[in-house]
């Protein structure tokens, strides 16, 4: 375990900073705050694509502006033709069997968890959720009043899901479990036999599994997505989450989906109109263009990330800390016990000192004391920069 | 399989039937039709410029926090842009409003209640008790008043003596207050009572807000809430859990619908085309209420279902106040552009509703 640091003055966090450090989300804006206040800081810690939009997006966005199709409301499960395309994606790519019946289109992936926890969620149901994870998960499922049950994932297995640990914590109020591959924080896919592993659990004790895909088109070979709806009787009991932010560097759109069978999404839909109501049309209309258009730019986007990601894996190799085999997304998540500094601590360590802004591992999970998520969601040039300086910090420190 | 697994609080709402998209949609709150030109240039340069790309500040784009700060500040409510928070849509800025404020709370509100709130009410396990404003006021401690002026299922605007009344009972009582004042734009000649302005209310009250003097913006759904920091600030952190931030490209219409006066549409284009929809009413003999908003009109019919069927048959969709919590009543929005299309599918809406009726 990491030695504790005490010098004072030196880098011990400030209280009010310590104060929410329990809190993933006030932790992390409270850091992106502290970041925006420093004009060199190189901010790698928000999963917000640096890339641009696409061009043929932006300009479909202009023409259903310019002829009025962006001021026509669109019903609440979402405009059909996009309903349509997401359907047709899901059935060629992904081999999920889905109707644009079986599709509600979303504010962004976020709502989407939250509309299906109030959706499906009694209190005192539980959920089981792999550990790390993002705490928009445990927010979700707390507004729904049911218990998170924390599936915990090992670094010696790359993080992907043991079907031991699934069993073991299921108990007569189990209702669902959750999949994240790839996973935000630790950029694990979960592998063909995991999945198969969590659809033969979930048959066998009448689950249904949620099933977050959201980065699924960031994926550095050999691994593979596997998405669980596709396996034989799994599609009545899965819900499959996605969207656009990640894949088109498309945040700002606020578009993401749930595919499941018709009759839930009938009820999402019920609930999506009493609660947050529809969305904006014009963000469908980028949506439906960057899911119906040229992908030439998914495989560019790629190209960018995979050479920053071996960029980063080497300059944190020289640093000495050990990463496994960060196989999707655009995070790394890294264990930085070789700093001898606590995430905590190191994270504010190097927003102070080296103007980068780095999440600790406590920001997902309480126990990942020594680990720090990295997104590497910027230009080459100042990802290489931010190492320099990581590099220079810690060795004034170590 | 999963339809069999859903929570109790989704089952005990109601489901909406889809609906063709070719027909005309008037059953809305807010004016319905196009955006002005002047709006659609300054939103598409923000898109061109990739300003819509990534997540804004969460709270809201500044600038645009900034001029709703300001012009609830002109009314003489202080506020400053960290206390205005820019949601995804009027339904959001509800439901996250009274999710985050009235979690296990007494919530008082002029009868009949708006279906509109009602989810978020539920969902709060706030206990709701409607009363007669025309009656004396109950005598309460501790609490919340819910109001919405205009109201968004009659149109009515609350008058200054009785928004005074209501305030001397608000501090009397010991109430929070949110104030729905989203619908608009008001009747020529009727002003707008923010009841935040009033006596002892500024910090008593979040009041949510649209931006529906620029026609056609409903559905880029955008809006904000604002008020003391004791009560934004859950409602704010509650709207970003849901959905981390609202809609760039949208939030800039809103910026461009604040910026820009010229929507080529006047208070007296607003008025003409109400009085089209009061004429068409008045020659089929459907009585209505005086609407206090040029958004919509209110109409009263027996039938509230022969009236909307009749609606769809003839491809316009009217608001069914059976559903939006005001029985004996069709709501009926106002277009925004030329309108043609629309009147001459309410005429032969009207005539066929007539007809069956009879």
């Amino acid at each position: 375990m990491s030695k504790l640091v005490t010098a004072p003055g030196s880098i011990v966090a400030p209280d009010e900073l310590r104060a929410i450090a329990a809190d993933g989300t006030k932790l992390r804006y409270a850091l992106m705050d502290l970041a925006s206040k420093i004009s060199d800081a190189i901010v790698l810690g928000r999963g917000d694509p640096d890339l641009d939009t696409p061009a043929h997006v932006i300009s479909a966005v202009r023409l259903a502006i310019l002829d009025g199709r962006a001021d026509v409301a669109a019903p609440i499960s979402g405009l059909s033709a996009l309903r349509e395309a997401v359907a047709n994606k899901l059935r060629t790519q992904n081999l999920i069997p889905t109707e644009p019946d079986d599709v509600l289109i979303t504010d962004g992936g976020q709502e989407a968890l939250y509309l299906l926890m109030q959706t499906l969620l009694n209190p005192e149901d539980e959920i089981l959720v792999p550990d790390p994870r993002y705490s928009s998960y445990d927010e979700a499922i707390h507004h729904a009043g049911a218990r998170m049950v924390l599936v915990p994932t090992y670094p010696e297995d790359n993080f992907d899901l043991r079907s031991t640990e699934i069993e073991k914590r299921i108990t007569p109020k189990t209702k669902a479990i959750l999949v994240i591959s790839p996973s935000n924080p630790t950029a694990a896919v979960v592998g063909p036999a995991s999945v198969r592993a969590v659809a033969e659990i979930a048959c066998r004790h009448n689950l249904v599994v949620i099933s977050d895909e959201i980065y699924e088109k960031l994926i550095y070979s050999p691994s593979v997505q596997t998405s669980i709806a596709s396996l034989p009787g799994m599609y009545e009991r899965t819900i499959t989450l996605g969207g656009f932010s990640k894949t088109y560097a498309m945040t700002g759109w606020r578009v993401g989906y749930v595919a499941a069978p018709a009759d839930f999404i009938e009820m999402l839909a019920a609930v999506k109109a009493s609660t947050t109501g529809a969305i904006s049309t014009v963000s469908q209309y980028a949506a439906l263009a960057a899911l119906t258009g040229s992908q030439d730019i998914v495989a560019e986007y790629h190209e960018i990330y995979s050479r920053r990601r071996s960029l980063i894996l080497g300059g944190l190799g020289e640093m000495g800390f050990t990463y496994g085999n960060p196989q999707g997304a655009f995070f790394i998540y890294t264990n930085a016990v070789s700093s001898g500094i606590p995430a905590f601590e190191l994270s504010y360590l190097l927003l102070k000192e080296a103007h980068v802004l780095i999440f600790p591992g406590t920001a997902f999970g309480e126990k990942w004391v020594d680990w720090l998520r990295i997104a590497y969601l910027q230009p080459e040039d100042q990802l290489a920069l931010a190492l320099d300086r990581m590099k220079g910090v810690l060795g004034r420190h170590r | 399989m999963l339809g069999g697994m859903l929570a109790a609080r989704a089952l005990a709402l109601p489901r909406r039937p889809l609906i063709a998209v070719t027909s005309i949609d008037l059953s809305g709150e807010f004016t319905a039709g196009n955006t002005s030109p002047a709006l659609r240039e300054l939103t598409i340069d923000a898109v061109e410029r990739h300003l819509c790309d990534h997540y804004s500040r969460r709270p809201g784009i500044l600038e645009l926090c900034g001029l709703v700060a300001s012009s609830l500040s002109a009314g003489g409510i202080s506020v400053d842009e960290s206390m205005v928070t820019i949601c995804g849509g009027v339904a959001e800025a509800r439901y996250v409003v009274l999710r985050a404020l009235a979690v296990d709370q007494a919530v008082y509100t002029p009868g009949p209640l708006p279906t509109v709130y009602r989810a978020g009410l539920a969902f709060a396990g706030a206990k709701v008790h409607e009363f007669d404003f025309s009656a004396p006021l109950p005598v309460v401690t501790g609490g919340i008043l819910l109001i919405s002026s205009p109201n968004p299922v009659t149109g009515q605007i609350f008058s200054e003596a009785m928004l005074t009344r209501l305030a001397r009972w608000v501090v009397q009582s010991n109430l929070s207050v949110i104030s729905d004042e989203s619908i608009g734009p008001l009747r020529l000649g009727l002003v707008r009572n923010r009841f935040a302005a009033l006596p002892d209310m500024e910090p008593r009250t979040l009041t949510i807000g649209s931006f529906s003097d620029a026609p056609g913006l409903g559905a880029w759904h955008v809006s904000w809430i604002a008020g003391s920091k004791a009560l934004s600030t859950p409602a704010r952190d509650l709207k970003q859990s849901i959905t981390i931030a609202s809609a760039a490209a949208s939030q800039y219409a809103a910026l461009a619908a604040v910026k820009e006066l010229s929507f080529g549409i006047t208070d007296k284009d607003r008025t003409m085309r109400l009085e089209t929809i009061l004429a068409l009413l008045d020659r089929h003999n459907i009585d209505y209420f005086a609407p206090d908003t040029t958004s919509f009109v209110v109409a009263k019919v027996a039938k509230v279902s022969a009236a909307v069927a009749a609606g769809l048959s003839c491809g316009v969709i009217i608001g069914d106040g059976v559903a939006l919590g005001n029985p004996g009543t069709i709501r009926i929005a106002v277009p925004s552009d030329s309108g043609v299309d629309a009147w001459a599918r309410l005429d032969a809406a009207f005539l066929r509703f007539r007809a069956e009726a009879q």
